[in-house]
């Protein structure tokens, strides 16, 4: 086949968005081969925005396009499940973004050949990651100029992960594409038959759809990578649409986000078996068969049951990670992320002239693994007759087993504590 | 699969080819093993024949006729020669024995390491013990450790193994401050990167390895566990000084290279180091660094109380108010010197350039008697001084006293610091 026949599907799930327009123009200016550029587009409008209006391109046979009124659309997974299973034909590559993009000249081009390179070395290749940003109204002045990654940042309580993005350290160096632990949502590139075999699950609502990506599509036997060239720019767009975005309408329709989002987290949690809950069915939308979500733990150096993390993955080094096959070992060569809720109760302090309020927490031998004073805020309200209260998260390689309340006071001395012990 | 080089320097070793049948039959994946020997023989010792092995392209024999070695730092330096990119590098001697998986078990604990954020880890121990024949029964079920004994007077630090305490507990490797040259499993660039000095003979070889590796970014461990056993005896076997006419000279030379490693000799110290080429220190820590972590200083030869207390590197608290200076001298006194069979006093000493008294220890009738009879093969007796000054003796002297003829001739010899 001719190469330059091979189509690409750009998939475009737009809430009311006025940059789709730019976006679909600048995709199509700088590919190299626009005749083979295709579009799917669900586009959840209100009448009244007028700014992305797609009349001009109804009739042209690259355009497929899906028209949703907002009041009707069910989340952003919602949207990408029906480009995806409605949309997308007989493309052969998928190009996931969001619908707020620019595109460097000839980014059809450069794609395909980090793809095909990946594929000759015998990777399903995913090419994804954190865009680098431009600036819809300083264009393409505001563009940045070197290539990102996603980096591990912490888990959250839930049991998901907190990814942000970072510079790809060596890009200037690479010759190919660099190994990802993660997906993003808003930039993959794949053939279009990993579209088709890991579907968006309309179940999950916007927060986990990530990480719910990268596991399924690693243990689909894909393997992600990040482009060590700059290909294409993304505007995160929240400020300029503040008051339009998904959020705000739901919150103003009534509908309750937070009960939607704690069942979406609950529904991550089982998939990369966390939790259990046999009533959850994961039908369509479940872990693969080729590799398991332990392999996915691995190569990441995460562990999602105990929320714990790699050193070699919080330095952000490149994965795979170091490969330990004895599972005992395996678990102990982590860091955990230990959350703990800090109540300094006033009734058992007696004074209201402390200097120095020290929270620290002790190992089973008293040693201490961490501490901190509380600050001057939280101290004065403390004198003032006030509990101190807060959450605390920290690392550690061995837990605390006692956390120690200790005051001191210029008369008193250090002579007040109250301690209490920390349970699994 | 990830490979590894394989570091064995053989000195005409009757435990040379039992030591490769025990490698290649208890690792998982021998084909993965890239076995470089430095083949150091003579034609005289038949049993000592690699025939079996010559032809498997896993093997990278270097021969070397016994009289043209030049010492184990130079087999090393031609066996890395050899190295070609393998993932993992592995120095041993040609006396050993595995346990089962060693190669899988090491692999992991690098990445275990490396997974806590350690991305260079080296390896290293004093091997516990085997007998060629009593095995497997005269296994050692012991971890060691590395410790320093003493600074020689010519400069290199003298180590000796140590049981590891609590090893039984531990559940990974602990930190240490030195390497020893018959267990190294790391990284394959440590090869690039802390090339062997072939300049150095032997004393000295284990603490500045271990030092170069420090300042190249190496972190340095003691294992938890058992991956094989070395043989120390050695009895009635060939080793390469009794062979060598010049070992004497070399062994000088090899101190002289340590001191201008360590700027332990007057001059300027960059000058000298500049001189060691590929053989000097890295650029990720300094030697400051090193010695901080281990509790040492070269220069001055000192120690750090918790390192002579055997605790475990990097060093607590404040470095340099724990820095002591041990003077320890081995006082090698001629038998035919002594030939009176009364004695009952010593009177020994350490003294300066003028002949004044610095440390005086006298021996005993009891510890002159238990010094005689200490060994009737041996033309000398070893009396052992050790003492804290800042000042390093000139010479020593001993004074012995017979009951029936009073004060003998004093005996005095200069300390050789070179």
């Amino acid at each position: 086949m001719n190469k330059n026949k091979e189509t690409i599907l750009i998939h475009l799930p737009s809430y009311r968005d006025p940059e789709l327009i730019p976006t679909i123009k600048d995709a199509l200016a700088n590919a190299k081969y626009p005749k083979r550029v295709h579009f799917g587009i669900c586009r959840q409008y209100c009448e009244t925005d007028g700014f992305d209006n797609l009349d001009e391109y109804r009739e042209d046979s690259r355009f497929h396009i899906m028209d949703v009124p907002y009041k009707e659309a069910e989340g952003l997974p919602w949207a990408r499940a029906q480009i995806n299973e409605k949309l997308l034909t007989d493309q052969d590559y998928v190009l996931q973004l969001d619908s707020h993009h620019r595109f460097e000249k000839d980014w059809d081009v450069t794609l395909i050949d980090m793809h095909n390179g990946l594929e000759k070395k015998g990777h399903k290749p995913i090419l994804a990651g954190y865009l680098p940003l431009y600036d819809p109204y300083n264009d393409p002045k505001g563009r940045a100029d070197v290539p990102w990654q996603q980096q591990f940042v912490c888990f959250y309580p839930h049991g998901t992960i907190f990814i942000r993005p970072a510079l790809l350290e060596g890009w200037q160096d690479m010759t190919e594409p660099a190994m990802s632990r993660f997906l993003s949502g808003h930039f993959c590139f794949a053939r279009s038959e990993w579209a088709r075999e890991i579907k968006h699950d309309p179940n999950i609502y916007f927060s986990g759809e990530e990480i719910n990506l990268t596991v399924r599509s690693y243990t689909h036997g894909y393997d992600m990578f990040h482009p060590h060239r700059i290909v294409i720019w993304h505007s995160t767009m929240r400020e300029e649409r503040s008051g339009i975005l998904k959020w705000d309408d739901d919150s103003k329709n009534g509908v309750d986000w937070s009960k939607k989002q704690a069942d979406s987290r609950k529904r991550i949690r089982v998939l990369l078996g966390s939790e259990e809950d046999a009533t959850m069915d994961l039908t369509g939308y479940d872990i693969g068969k080729v590799r398991t979500v332990r392999d996915y733990e691995k190569y990441a150096g995460v562990d999602f049951k105990r929320r714990a993390v790699q050193q070699y993955t919080l330095d952000n080094k490149y994965p795979p990670n170091p490969y330990i096959e004895n599972d005992e070992l395996w678990e102990q060569s982590f860091t955990r992320s230990f959350y703990y809720l800090v109540n300094v109760n006033k009734h058992d302090f007696s004074r209201n002239d402390y200097k120095f309020v020290l929270i620290a927490f002790d190992d089973e031998n008293g040693i201490s693994i961490n501490s901190e004073f509380v600050d001057d805020g939280r101290l004065k309200e403390f004198n003032e007759g006030k509990n101190i209260h807060y959450e605390k998260h920290f690392l550690i390689t061995k837990k605390p087993t006692k956390v120690v309340y200790w005051a001191f006071s210029d008369a008193g001395g250090w002579g007040e504590r109250a301690e209490a012990l920390i349970q699994d | 699969m990830a490979k590894i080089f394989v570091s064995i320097a053989a000195y005409r070793d009757p435990e040379l080819l039992p030591t490769l049948n025990d490698l290649i039959a208890n690792a998982k994946n021998p084909k993965d093993l890239v076995i470089c020997i430095a083949w150091q023989h003579a034609e005289e010792d038949t049993w000592d024949t690699l025939d079996k092995y010559k032809k498997d392209k896993r093997f990278k024999i270097i021969d070397i006729p016994y009289q043209e070695a030049k010492g184990v730092c130079d087999a090393r330096n031609l066996i890395q020669q050899q190295y070609d990119g393998e993932d993992y590098y592995f120095q041993l001697d040609s006396h050993h024995r595995f346990i089962k998986d060693w190669d899988q078990e090491l692999k992991e604990m690098i990445s275990y390491l490396q997974c806590r954020g350690y991305y260079k880890p080296v390896l290293s121990t004093y091997l516990p013990s085997y007998f060629p024949d009593k095995d497997p029964d005269g296994r050692l079920h012991e971890v060691w450790s590395l410790n320093i004994d003493r600074f020689m007077p010519a400069g290199a630090i003298f180590l000796r193994p140590q049981g590891l305490d609590g090893w039984r507990q531990m559940k990974e490797p602990v930190f240490s401050r030195f390497l020893s040259a018959h267990f190294i499993f790391t990284i394959g660039k440590f090869v690039t990167e802390v090339p062997y000095d072939p300049n150095l003979y032997f004393h000295g070889e284990e603490s500045s390895l271990a030092a170069r590796a420090y300042t190249w970014g190496y972190d340095l461990f003691n294992p938890h566990k058992i991956y094989a056993w070395h043989e120390y005896t050695r009895e009635g076997k060939k080793k390469h000084w009794d062979d060598s006419q010049d070992w004497k000279a070399k062994d000088d030379a090899s101190y002289a290279r340590f001191r201008k490693l360590f700027g332990m000799d007057p001059g300027c110290t960059p000058c000298q180091r500049k001189l060691l080429g590929p053989y000097g220190f890295g650029m990720v820590r300094t030697l400051e660094a090193f010695e901080r972590y281990a509790g040492l200083k070269f220069a001055t030869r000192q120690i750090h109380k918790q390192t002579l207390l055997h605790k475990l590197p990097p060093i607590e608290g404040d470095y340099e108010s724990g820095l002591c200076n041990m003077i320890k001298v081995c006082i090698d006194v001629y038998k035919g010197s002594l030939p009176e069979t009364d004695y009952d006093l010593f009177a020994v000493a350490l003294i300066d350039e003028k002949g004044a008294d610095l440390y005086r220890n006298d021996c005993s009738e009891s510890e002159i008697k238990g010094l005689l009879n200490a060994d009737e093969n041996d033309k000398f007796i070893h009396i052992w001084r050790e003492y804290e000054d800042t000042r390093q003796p000139h010479s020593w002297r001993v004074w012995p006293h017979s009951k029936s003829k009073g004060w003998m001739e004093k005996i005095e010899q200069v300390i050789s610091y070179e």
